[in-house]
Parts: structure tokens; sequence; C-alpha cells
């Protein structure tokens, strides 16, 4: 399936449907940066978004290509989401170093 | 609660050069502590200095830890300048309080005298944050838990980026950038060594450090773990 990677931002194609009564919207925030501020934004005619009952986020585009942007990865928004796929949207988690520290067992 | 201290100091130059250095540290509640101070001098040409260093250091024995610190200069004055520094901190389980002095002066002469006190990792996390941990300092720390602390206040990137870690794997990602898979051996660690992938955002090129679970080998399951991916899994068409 179809990956588009921003930054520490991961899209991947799914076979899902845009559920019925969603609602579109000119543009929604996939992330934004703790330290920067700086924002993995996306854009269009009518930008879905929205996440399933475990909490799995998911975007999609219609009427036109969705637009990725971001101040350092995409200064110019490029039309990289096609329309009428949905992605998960996936956020990178790196595994902290006190997270690969001996487990103290009490 | 122990207490010692000592200074010294020198002198250089052709001139009058003198100078001592003194501390002191104090670790309160169950600890103990130390420190130590020093001075030295320049030469007689005006351009003496003197500076004073103290540590303290105080190491409980109850529940949890606490720590103090604090940082401390001071003006030297004589011919020349004079520029002194101390700093102390103080460990403590619970709470911990540590204060330290030192001077040093010659012609001229520095003081500096430093005291702090905290309790509680939250302190101790933030007062690491702010510290400028260098990565061999904190590899130097005999206590286990402090040591993980300090290295999780450093960050992944800062801690990898600062040693020289033992390449696991090394490859080419789609955009012909390096990639490495780096160990660092630590025996506290579950694996017995902490893991990150060296990468290089395709756009800005710049080289970072992601912490990576300590069971996978190569790089292209070290950057798919970090999406929750299996190595064949992961596969980007465009990547900014």
């Amino acid at each position: 399936m179809k990956q588009i990677r921003q930054g520490d931002i991961l899209l991947i194609a799914v076979s899902t449907a845009i559920p019925e009564g969603a609602m579109p919207k000119p543009e929604v925030v996939l992330a934004e940066g703790e330290l920067t501020g700086h924002v993995h934004r996306l854009a269009g005619v009518a930008v879905y978004d929205w996440s399933d009952p475990d909490g799995q986020r998911y975007v999609a585009v219609r009427e036109g290509g969705g637009l990725l942007s971001h101040e350092d990865h995409d200064p110019v928004a490029v039309a990289v989401l096609e329309p009428g796929i949905v992605y998960r949207v996936v956020p990178q988690q790196e595994c902290g170093l006190g997270e690969q520290w001996r487990k103290v067992v009490d | 609660m122990g207490l010692n201290a000592y200074g010294y100091g020198d002198g250089v130059g052709d001139g009058v050069g003198s100078g001592y250095g003194v501390g002191d540290g104090y670790g309160y509640g169950d600890g103990v502590g130390y420190a130590y101070g020093y001075g030295h001098v320049g030469d007689g040409h005006g351009s003496g200095y003197g500076d004073g260093y103290a540590y303290g250091y105080g190491y409980g024995v109850g529940y949890g830890y606490g720590y103090g610190s604090g940082y401390g200069y001071g003006d030297g004055h004589g011919y020349g300048d004079g520029v002194g520094y101390a700093y102390g901190v103080g460990y403590g389980h619970g709470a911990g309080y540590g204060v330290g002095h030192g001077y040093g002066y010659g012609d001229g002469h520095g003081y500096g005298d430093g005291h702090g006190y905290g309790d509680g990792e939250e302190v101790r996390r933030d007062y690491f944050k702010a510290a400028g941990l260098d990565a061999r300092w904190v590899l130097a720390e005999k206590n286990t838990e402090l040591r993980r602390e300090m290295i999780e206040a450093m960050g992944t990137d800062r801690f990898f980026g600062q040693l020289r870690a033992h390449v696991k794997h090394a490859d080419i990602d789609g955009y012909g950038n390096p990639r490495k898979l780096l160990r660092i051996p630590m025996a506290d660690a579950e694996a017995g060594w902490l893991q990150a992938v060296q990468v290089v955002c395709p756009t800005t090129g710049r080289v970072y450090h992601l912490g990576v679970p300590p069971n996978v080998n190569t790089c292209q399951a070290a950057v798919a773990s970090t999406f929750g991916l299996k190595p064949v899994e992961y596969q980007p068409e465009r990547e900014s």
C-alpha cells in the first residue's frame, strides 16, 4: 500500500472507507512539533479526519489532491494525497533509552 | 552525614603568583557530602586570576532520591581579572541538600560558592535537563538510577551524538543517505546495550538519532520499528 512520509509522520494507504456522516474541512493538523511549533498540515477542498474506536486516526481527501505541508520538510505544499484514498496516520515513536533499561522488579 | 573538603591552588607567571582554594560541601538529611575548591592565579603583569570550585554531594539512604544542586561563581581582583566558580550539589534520599564553596586567589582573586537543594525525581529530572550533561560524564555515574535519569534527560539524539558507538549495521536509505544502527554497551540495560539508529532527514540533511528496540539488527528494521511496522512493511514512496 502506498506510504507517504513527512518527517515523523507516516501516512499509509488502507482499504477503509470514509465514514458516513464525516464532515469535510479545508485543512487538518496531523501533528505539531513540541519544540518548534512547526505543523504537519493537510489541506484540500474536502479533507476528512477521523479516528476509529481504538483511537487509530485516518485522513482522506476528496475533490482534488491533498496538500501536505510543513515548515521544514515541505515549505511549499505538495499534492501527494490521492483523492478517495484513506490513509492511516502513524506518528513516529522512538524506543526511549529509559525504556531499554533493565526492568526492576519490586 | 559526612563532610570533607580540600583545596589547592597554584600560581604561575613571572610576577607574584600565588593562590589557594578552599571548598566545602554538605549533604543534608541522610546524605554524606564532600566538596573541594581550588584556585590559581596568573602572572604578575596584571593578568592574574583566581577561581574557586566547590562541589558538594549528599547521598542518602531513605526512600527514593532527592538532590540539591547549585552553582556559584566569583570575581577576582588584583592585577588583572579574577574568576571564581563553585558548584555544589547534594543528593539525599527523599530530600537532599548540598552546599559547596570554593575560593581561589593570588594576584587576582576569586571566589565562588554554590548551594542547592531539591527532592524528588521530578526536580532532579529538571535539573539534569538544564545541566548540559556530557555523555561521558553520565557514563561515569556509578548510581544506576541516576545514570538512567541522566541519559533520559539528555535524550537519544544528544547521548548518541556525543559518543562513539559500535556500528551494528549500516546501509543506505532510499534517498542515498547513510543509516547506522548504533549500540552502546550498558550493563544496566535490558539487553546489555542501548541502541539507536542514526538517520539523515532527506529534506533538511539533519543527522539525528532515534532510540530503537534493542533486538532489531538492521537499519531497515530499526526505522520500521519507529512506525510500528515490520521491515518489509516500511516502504515509503515519498519522503520529505
